[in-house]
């Protein structure tokens, strides 16, 4: 323990060099501004910071891009609460009770609530971060091939069963990713595969061209395809912020703790990120809070509930990222791009050979969310004016972004032309609901997969028992499969359910 | 309700044909592996032969027992059309085929010029009519990718053919781009 005190000291300071500072608060306040902004994602927004990132070193690089991913769980707080425009799908559960209390006049209460609440939220899981992440990386250092493939397994069929939608679709998604990671010269054999003879080809499709296709080029096309309609907004009188006060927040401390656990947890689970755990924070909220009769009325407690596992959820999906590798989300996974294009794998390993790395961004994510809260109070009324700027602009600057991002990856038009690609695809894959995040996570976690499965299959002479008979994989191969069961339980009893109501 | 079905199951049996293509070519990779090892072709097989049978699946239960929205009352479906957003069918080909068309011309036009292009006509194609605003924000816009990603991120963005080359390069003179 002291141990990682002293390293996150040695955090603190690194993050108070003026270039790490100066990336921090310009990632909190494009995060913010991304998050306002109903045709830019998040993961977009991070997708697209990141060609930036080329010419810098790694940690500002890594603080830059985690500052945006955790202050876009907070920025489309108050545009919901105000407008009842939820920048982000993470912010829609806010509309129920946020923006109810808004009508009732106390809007400035609302939002006083959400920043206290992306405040806990996001240090409580930080504190989570640091104590967990030192001993998951030593005991990971263990794991050998099965392990790894149980585990981007377990992180597979979660993005499938989480996602909600059609089952199927999520599995070709996810399969399409997959297959999309094996083009190129095998890793094993060195044998060309799906290459057509291309040398781009060869040398595989880089995830980042997907992402940037599948999420940026084609949401710009689906809303090119509405007409960039965007809705007017309302004038509002004040847009004040009023913290609440420490009696109140105490009376509703269970609420904090709770939302803080469940949103780290889901952000500790592969797949499942800041939109599941704001969703599901409020149901539990509706189901076992105290005041569950009231939920939707405009009282705080469905405020804090989503926010704070919103912003808690960061911390959590840090977990997996920087000591397996394995990103728990959309966000995650561009910043694991970023920490392999600085020629940085992230792993058990990362803690022993760039410890002081790894410590000034866990220091980074606790300023951030001080720094994130402060703008938040401060900069209400220019942050919401954001949403006055035209979306046709908005969407140009994104496909410009996209354009730069895909070529940069390694200077080349063949680039730019899968991305056009892989736009028309996301473009399809949203028109027929095929969900694209299992795609995106196959194509990231794909090579990894094949990897671990074929060197275990050598090492064990084909025997694919060795992942049920090994006990931390086993564990995880029976997760894996209540994963899949469980949602497959939960349509029967849908199906039973409503034919027994006819 | 049979259209309907076939509409269902199209992207589908789309999918399944693919599926079947690759595969075929999988099945040419030609790598001789150790008697008993899993070749090259094992792990991209594996994954196509689950998405036929995600596929057939799909296919199959569609076929069988969809039971459609037939039943459910026309006015419903009158309702939900009238209420879908309105859609741009017209401007999102459009849209399309500038994205494509600025892949194949950065190389000839050069990144400033088609940049320069492509934001004053796509701004103008998503419904923006402000023409000051439309040309502020294509010049600030291109000078700023420009000067960030070629002076700061050093990314060597193309420079274009011939004349626009030249004309690439005494815009970066201008800027101080060495």
């Amino acid at each position: 323990m002291y141990d990682i005190l002293s390293h996150l000291g040695v955090g603190f300071l690194n993050c108070f060099q003026p270039i790490n500072l100066i990336f921090l608060v310009v990632g909190i306040i494009v995060g913010l501004l991304v998050g306002v902004l109903p045709g830019l994602t998040l993961v977009m927004g991070v997708v697209l910071a990141l060609p930036c990132t080329y010419g810098m070193d790694v940690t500002p690089a890594i603080v830059l891009l985690t500052a945006m991913y955790v202050s876009g769980t907070y920025g489309g707080a108050p545009t919901s609460i105000l407008f009842r425009i939820p920048g982000e799908p993470i912010h829609v559960p806010l509309l129920w009770d946020g923006y109810t209390m808004a009508r009732k006049g106390q809007a400035a209460k609302a939002l006083g609530w959400t920043i206290c609440a992306a405040l806990v939220g996001g240090l409580i899981s930080a504190v989570i971060m640091v104590t967990l992440s030192e001993p998951v990386a030593k005991f990971a250092l263990t794991f050998s091939t099965p392990e790894y493939f149980a585990i981007v397994l377990f992180g597979l069929t979660s993005v499938v069963s989480l996602g909600g939608g059609s089952l199927t679709n999520a599995f070709i998604s996810l399969f399409f990713g997959l297959l999309i990671a094996s083009v190129g010269v095998d890793a094993t054999y060195g044998t060309p595969r799906f290459a057509f003879g291309s040398p781009i080809l060869m040398d595989g499709i880089e995830f980042l061209t997907v992402m940037v296709g599948a999420y940026g080029v084609g949401e710009v096309l689906t809303r090119l395809g509405e007409g960039f309609t965007t809705v007017p907004v309302e004038t509002v009188g004040s847009m004040k912020t009023k913290m609440p006060t420490f009696k109140e927040s105490w009376m509703i401390k269970s609420t904090f703790l709770r939302s803080s656990i469940i949103g780290t947890i889901i952000g500790i689970v592969p797949g499942a990120g800041a939109t599941i755990a704001s969703f599901v924070t409020y149901g539990v909220e509706s189901q076992y809070g105290k005041r569950k009769a009231e939920m939707g009325t405009g009282i705080p407690e469905g405020i804090v509930a989503p926010q704070t596992a919103a912003t808690s959820s960061v911390g959590g999906a840090l977990i997996p990222l920087l000591t397996l590798g394995i990103p728990g989300s959309g966000a995650t996974a561009v910043i694991l791009g970023a920490f392999l294009l600085h020629g940085i794998q992230p792993g058990p390993q990362v803690f022993i050979t760039s410890a002081d790395m790894v410590y000034t961004v866990f220091a980074s994510l606790f300023l951030g969310i001080i720094l994130m809260c402060i703008i938040g109070y401060f900069a209400i009324k220019p942050l919401v004016k954001i949403l006055d700027f035209p979306e046709s602009i908005v969407s140009t600057f994104i496909m410009l972004l996209c354009f730069v991002g895909a070529f940069s990856i390694r200077n080349s038009i063949s680039d730019l032309w899968l991305m056009v690609a892989f736009g028309v695809v996301g473009y399809l894959f949203e028109k027929m609901k095929f969900p694209i995040a299992p795609m995106v996570l196959g194509t990231i976690l794909g090579p990894l997969a094949e990897s671990s499965f074929m060197t275990t299959m050598i090492s064990f002479q084909n025997d694919w028992t060795i992942f049920f008979r090994r006990p931390i994989s086993g564990i995880i191969m029976v997760l894996t499969i209540i994963a899949l069961v469980l949602p497959l339980l939960k349509k029967f009893h849908e199906i039973r359910h409503t034919k027994q109501a006819t | 309700m049979a259209m309907e079905k076939i509409k269902r199951i199209i992207p589908y049996a789309v999918v399944m044909l693919i599926s079947i293509f690759f595969w075929v070519l999988a099945c040419r990779f030609g790598c001789e592996t150790r008697a008993g090892n899993l070749g090259p072709d094992f792990w991209p097989k594996l994954l196509l032969g689950l998405t036929m049978v995600v596929c057939l699946y799909e296919i199959a239960k569609t076929a069988l027992f969809y039971r459609g929205n037939a039943l459910k009352n026309d006015a419903g479906e009158e309702k939900a059309a009238a209420e879908a957003p309105k859609r741009y069918t017209g401007l999102l080909i459009i849209g399309a085929l500038m994205t494509v068309a600025y892949v194949y011309f950065v190389t000839i036009l050069g990144f400033i010029l088609c940049t320069f292009l492509f934001l004053v006509l796509f701004m103008i194609v998503g419904r923006y009519r402000k023409v000051w605003v439309i040309a502020a924000n294509s010049v600030i816009g291109t000078v700023l990718f420009v000067v960030i990603f070629m002076k700061v991120v050093y990314v060597s963005l193309p420079l274009g053919q011939g004349p626009f080359q030249q004309f690439s390069l005494l815009v970066l003179k201008l800027l101080g781009i060495k």
